[in-house]
């Protein structure tokens, strides 16, 4: 009886992965046109540039909030979290008129700092909920004992706090780059030139330029999901080995 | 003290400036009437004109039972669907084996728009797999049109989410069950628990929490669908797949209608916060009377 059920759980997955491998057969051949294909490259650097930036913005910014917010006994600390869950959950769509009006007016259309700037706000909330449940279980005593010693928030921070929580920081940076490298609505909307456009929306456009060219566009998936599943399969370890450091 | 609160003051603002201010501009927007080429001149107050262009427009009743269509059905297959293979995973031991993992894991991490393209490149006439392997084996004389006969394309879109999202629900699900107590599952067996009882009285009401969780934020993401349909469909054969999120995109940039725009979002955050409602109201329930 077990048997039968594991060999069908196997089945089921296989069945389950079947896109993947027939995308992988039809981009045999086509990677050598696809690496000449100048738009695919933009985007691809574009978002590699935002990713990085806004992985970098995110860390830096929530890891001092967070820290702030569970060493101190703040009336923001519930307003932020509030926030946070507020901007985490409502439909997007009802910001992109308002952003694209007050971008185009002060010129951020088109530009990779534009899109930085609402790719923070939008993957700030994880990665704050995140930091903020890990600062509270850095035990509040070190803080003390480096006070005593004369060391002020920003010493604590940067030499206390900080290097204990480096896994948590790594795996809240591919987080924030994962967001990035997969949001297609925002940056699809905030960017009109082809050539300031991120991966997912210049991979969502391909066909209406390349109308039947399936080879080039199962080879740009291709390239767009390796990192993906590279840094998937890193914080999947990280979360698990936490996860058993807890149970220990 | 100051010193304190300022320091929280960089997150606080950018949640503001770009979290929440806009939407409070969308809905100050949606009473006037305002064009997207010209967004500071021209305007006029028109009062609740946008929301009676919206309630009477059939387009607009379209994709709002299409929305809510698809919330209901994919959340209801994926739940179950999803609990049914957790349960399986976890009884047949394989909840930690690297394979298995592997494949729940992969589709989650796939960007939309990119699962989307590999399910269309599946289901496309001459060149997907699907077609290809059904005439090999003579099952069907000429090719199916997935993705352009109305209930095939909602089939399509259906897939591609379920097949994103069935292993998202699987792993919340498996990870709860892997959490429940050893003693627990051992004192049902001593009690003669067998069978569909485990499932009954133990695995859903222990995890029913998480499951009610889950609903909640499935839902809130499944009705602002957007990128799959948009790139599977664009909303057609003849506004058959269009959903809210389409229509929005559509006063927005087609028509450039910036009131009638941010009326019908505004309409969508109240969809999404009655829902939200509704299942919250649901979770206090459950979880008073189970503590």
């Amino acid at each position: 009886m077990n048997k039968i059920l594991k060999i069908a759980l196997f089945i089921i997955m296989f069945l389950w992965l079947m896109p993947f491998f027939w995308t992988i057969a039809l981009s045999i051949g086509h990677y050598a046109n696809l690496l000449e294909n100048r738009l695919f490259l933009f985007s691809l650097r574009n978002s590699i540039f935002i990713g990085l930036l806004t992985a970098l913005l995110v860390v830096s910014l929530a890891s001092w909030t967070a820290f702030r917010m569970t060493r101190h006994n703040l009336k923001l600390t519930k307003v932020i979290l509030l926030l946070a869950l507020i901007v985490s959950i409502y439909p997007q769509v009802s910001v992109a008129g308002p952003l694209f009006i007050v971008f185009s007016r002060i010129s951020l259309i088109n530009t990779l700092s534009g899109l930085i700037l609402v790719y923070t706000t939008f993957s700030l909330p994880l990665v704050l909920w995140y930091l903020y449940a890990y600062f509270q279980k850095i035990p509040m005593t070190l803080d003390e004992a480096a006070a005593v010693d004369g060391a002020g928030p920003w010493t604590i921070f940067i030499k206390i706090i900080l290097p204990q929580s480096i896994p948590a920081l790594t795996v809240s940076g591919v987080l924030v780059f994962l967001f990035v490298w997969n949001e297609f609505f925002l940056g699809f909307v905030l960017t009109i030139d082809e050539h300031a456009r991120p991966l997912p929306t210049a991979l969502a456009l391909f066909t209406s330029r390349y109308e039947t060219n399936w080879g080039e566009l199962s080879a740009a998936s291709v390239i767009a999901a390796i990192p993906v599943f590279l840094l998937s399969l890193y914080t999947k370890k990280a979360f698990m080995m936490e996860k058993d450091e807890l149970e220990e | 003290m100051k010193a304190k609160n300022l320091s929280l003051m960089p997150v606080l603002i950018i949640f503001i400036l770009f979290g929440i201010v806009p939407v409070f501009y969308s809905g100050f927007m949606s009473f006037q009437g305002i064009w997207l080429k010209t967004p500071w001149l021209n305007k006029s107050f028109v009062y609740f004109d946008n929301y009676r262009l919206i309630l009477t427009d059939p387009q607009c009743y379209q994709a709002l039972w299409h929305t809510l269509g698809f919330v209901l059905i994919t959340l209801g297959i994926e739940v179950s669907a999803g609990f049914c293979l957790a349960y399986a995973l976890f009884r047949a031991t394989m909840g930690k084996h690297y394979l298995i993992q592997l494949g729940l894991f992969l589709p989650l991490a796939t960007p939309a728009v990119l699962s989307a393209q590999m399910w269309r490149l599946f289901f496309h006439d001459s060149q997907g797999l699907l077609n290809r392997v059904l005439e090999h084996l003579h099952m069907i004389s000429q090719q199916i049109p997935w993705l352009s006969e109305p209930v095939l394309a909602w089939f399509t879109i259906g897939v591609a989410e379920l097949w994103k999202v069935t292993p998202f629900v699987t792993v919340v699900l498996l990870s709860s069950l892997l959490n429940i107590p050893r003693q627990t599952w051992e004192a049902a067996y001593l009690d003669g628990a067998k069978g569909w009882k485990c499932i009954r009285f133990i695995a859903i009401p222990l995890i029913r929490k998480t499951i009610l969780v889950i609903i909640l934020f499935r839902m809130l993401d499944a009705i602002r669908v957007f990128d799959l349909v948009y790139v599977m469909t664009q909303g057609g054969p003849g506004g058959a797949t269009d959903v809210l999120g389409l229509f929005v995109y559509r006063a927005l940039f087609s028509e450039m209608a910036m009131g009638k725009a941010s009326a019908a979002s505004i309409i969508m955050i109240g969809l999404a916060g009655v829902l939200a409602l509704i299942i919250f109201l649901v979770y206090r329930k459950y979880t008073k009377d189970y503590e």
